[in-house]
């Protein structure tokens, strides 16, 4: 599999959740910061690896994820960034304006090896530099 | 009147036509022919024959005078029999000219009925001054149609008497022409129908407020309702005042005027006499609530009037019930509908891992020789596997708990129980749960915490508690803390936000979640209905330094000593 140096930023304050996907995507040579606090991450995007997705959770304590897409897009470098919800709420019932896409839990491990492959190739992201994003095409 | 009367050639006595004369005339001329024959044939002389004439002329007159009054005796016991039957039956005659200055001639039951002194001269021009001014132009249309086009003259209109009592008169007449089709006169009857418009009207009033009533459905919509019916149909103010139940606060609703006055509590003296009235909102046998009604413009509460209160509140207090009913079958409906969501949620959350380490575990294996797969890899994904599995356990448990408990089938499994181990146990089972939210649990035990009590639901009480504490005090620190004695004591104490003093009983019912955080509403409910089974009772207390503690005290009667008393934030 040809992934690129990207990571998959997982938020998530279910560790068990956390620690399947370090787990498998690893297995799939995907890199992977995982944290179960929406401040930390943040954090990581400034500070640690580049990210070429970000998964995120909706019911967290402190910050759900709807604040943390909210803080994430208020910074014009992640305007672009992808984020994904993950999460146990049917899609229905759930308001999250600013993610490129949302999927219920329990989510096919196929299903999500097909949004990293979209978003997290090697040829998805040309431009090695924190500000670039790969094309879109939703 | 005796004018009236002369005018309409209807006066008290009959007419003293020429034909009532007409024997006396026949007689004269039988006398005459008789006695000039009696004189031709020389029976009589002539004074013979005066003075017979004379005798019979007498005899004839005093007979005519005698008939006379007879009839005249006949005539004023028919006169005195139709006013004793128009005062029975309240109805009334008259016969009235057309024009505004012309007299009415009224019978002794319309002067009655009119409230107007008898004998009183009455005009066209004061009739329509005693008809009410809603129905006055009514009336002068009905009347002027009658005349000049021959509608039928027969309506029903309220007056006002003299003394501002209003009565609904029931009027029919017809009106007389000449042979050229002139009209002359109107002739008709009054009667009082004030009794019978009052019952039609109270009936078509509960008619449409039951109608109305069954329309609204909203407990809310149900209230105003009620007031927008009463008021001013049947008071100038009205004053709900609905008791509390299950799923509603006490309720006061005060509309129209004067509306908050005269409640009939008994608290002071009573406001004017018929100028309010309270009565009870009664549903399934059960007391509800007070409806008071006020009349400050409206005439006072009579005894017909109380009735209608009586009934209006009936069908007030069913519909307000039904609304009730209504709304906490919504709510009950809202609330399982919730519950199927978050219970969905919280068993889709250990599942997602669990089936994730499952697909990932068998495509590690299917792209590559097994042997190849560390040891390690496959020793952590069987970890979560079963943390995974042991949490839908826990879930599942929670949810046949509360089942059991909901369905009144919860039975003891009492055997020797030592608190502290359990405690133990499932502090040491949740430890990396609560470390994965940043609360580090302590658990203090003392001795002697032994009892007869059911191990596996005391288990699901402490699992609740703590995990309670986690969900609410993430971040910080727990503590457990298990006193023997009797009764034995346990406390989770957390330093989260704490519970808002209002909160202390509502949190305790079933579905009830605080910031959504996971669990399925029925923790503390379960935890309650599991303690209060054993005999004890669990209680939370605010602390002061923030946060909140949850005190579970469970009967001991094999403990010798009692508990010692502690401070249950301490």
């Amino acid at each position: 599999v040809s992934t690129a140096q990207r990571s998959v930023l997982i938020v998530d304050d279910d560790v068990d959740f956390r620690e399947t996907l370090e787990a498998l995507l690893a297995d799939e040579g995907y890199g992977v910061i995982a944290t179960g606090d929406p401040r930390e991450a943040l954090d990581m995007l400034r500070d640690v690896a580049p990210v070429c997705l970000v998964l995120v959770d909706l019911v967290m304590p402190v910050m759900n994820g709807e604040e943390l897409v909210r803080a994430i897009r208020g910074e014009p470098r992640w305007r672009d960034l992808p984020i994904y919800v993950l999460s146990a709420w049917p899609q229905s019932q759930a308001h999250v304006d600013g993610a490129q896409g949302y999927l219920e839990k329990p989510v096919r491990f196929e299903t999500l090896l097909s949004v990293l492959d979209r978003w997290c190739r090697a040829d998805a992201w040309p431009d090695a530099s924190c500000t670039g994003a790969p094309a879109r095409d939703v | 009147m005796r004018r009236a009367a002369k005018h309409f050639g209807l006066a008290g006595r009959p007419p003293r036509s020429w034909w009532l004369l007409a024997p006396l005339f026949a007689g004269l001329a039988v006398v005459t022919v008789v006695v000039g024959a009696a004189r031709s044939s020389g029976l009589l002389g002539e004074m013979g024959a005066h003075a017979l004439s004379a005798a019979v002329v007498v005899a004839v007159v005093v007979a005519l005078v005698w008939r006379n009054e007879r009839l005249l005796q006949r005539l004023a016991l028919s006169r005195t029999f139709l006013e004793q039957a128009q005062e029975a039956a309240h109805v009334g005659s008259w016969v009235s000219g057309l024009g505004d200055g012309d007299a009415i001639e009224w019978s002794r039951e319309t002067y009655r009925l009119f409230g107007v002194p008898d004998g009183e001269p009455i005009t066209v021009r004061r009739f329509f001054g005693l008809v009410h001014p809603g129905d006055r132009e009514r009336v002068q249309a009905a009347s002027a149609a009658a005349i000049d086009t021959g509608a039928p003259y027969d309506l029903v209109h309220r007056i006002v008497r003299d003394d501002g009592s209003v009565r609904v008169i029931h009027e029919r007449a017809t009106v007389v022409r000449n042979d050229r089709g002139v009209p002359l006169r109107m002739v008709g009857t009054s009667v009082d129908v004030t009794e019978s418009a009052r019952i039609e009207e109270r009936d078509r009033f509960l008619a449409s407020a039951s109608a109305e009533l069954a329309q609204a459905l909203g407990y809310g919509d149900t209230l105003q309702t009620v007031a927008r019916l009463a008021v001013p149909r049947v008071a100038d103010g009205c004053v709900l005042h609905l008791r509390a139940d299950a799923s509603h606060a006490p309720t006061v609703l005060a509309v129209g005027r004067g509306g908050a006055r005269g409640n009939g509590d008994g608290d002071g003296p009573p406001p004017d006499a018929g100028r309010s009235t309270s009565v009870e909102l009664r549903a399934r046998g059960r007391v509800i609530g007070v409806m008071s009604l006020t009349r400050d413009h409206a005439p006072p509460f009579d005894a017909f009037a109380r009735l209608l209160v009586r009934d209006f509140a009936d069908r007030a207090a069913l519909a307000i019930d039904n609304a009730r009913l209504f709304r906490q079958e919504q709510e009950s409906v809202r609330a399982r509908d919730e519950f199927l969501a978050v219970a969905s949620h919280e068993l889709r959350t250990p599942i997602t891992p669990l089936k994730l380490q499952v697909e990932g575990l068998v495509r590690l294996l299917e792209r590559q020789q097994s042997h190849e797969v560390s040891m390690d890899r496959l020793a952590s994904g069987l970890e979560v596997i079963h943390r995974s599995t042991e949490r839908m356990h826990d879930l599942v448990e929670a949810l046949l708990c509360a089942s059991e408990i909901a369905d009144g089938l919860l039975e003891l499994d009492r055997t020797e129980v030592d608190l502290r181990q359990l405690a133990r146990t499932v502090v040491a089972r949740m430890r990396t749960l609560a470390e994965a939210s940043g609360c580090s649990i302590e658990l203090v035990a003392s001795d002697d915490a032994v009892g007869s009590w059911d191990a596996t639901r005391l288990e699901r009480v402490i699992h609740a508690l703590v995990s309670n504490a986690i969900k609410y005090g993430a971040g910080h620190p727990i503590e457990v803390a298990v006193i023997g004695g009797d009764p034995t004591r346990l406390t989770v104490r957390d330093h989260g936000a704490g519970v808002p003093a209002g909160e202390h009983e509502r949190i305790f019912q079933r579905f009830q979640r605080g910031n959504a955080l996971g669990g399925f509403g029925v923790g503390l409910w379960m935890a309650r209905e599991v303690v209060s089974a054993h005999g004890g009772h669990v209680a939370v207390e605010r602390c002061d330094d923030g946060g909140a503690a949850f005190v579970v005290e469970l009967p001991n009667h094999s403990s010798a000593a009692a508990s010692a008393a502690a401070g249950a934030c301490t």
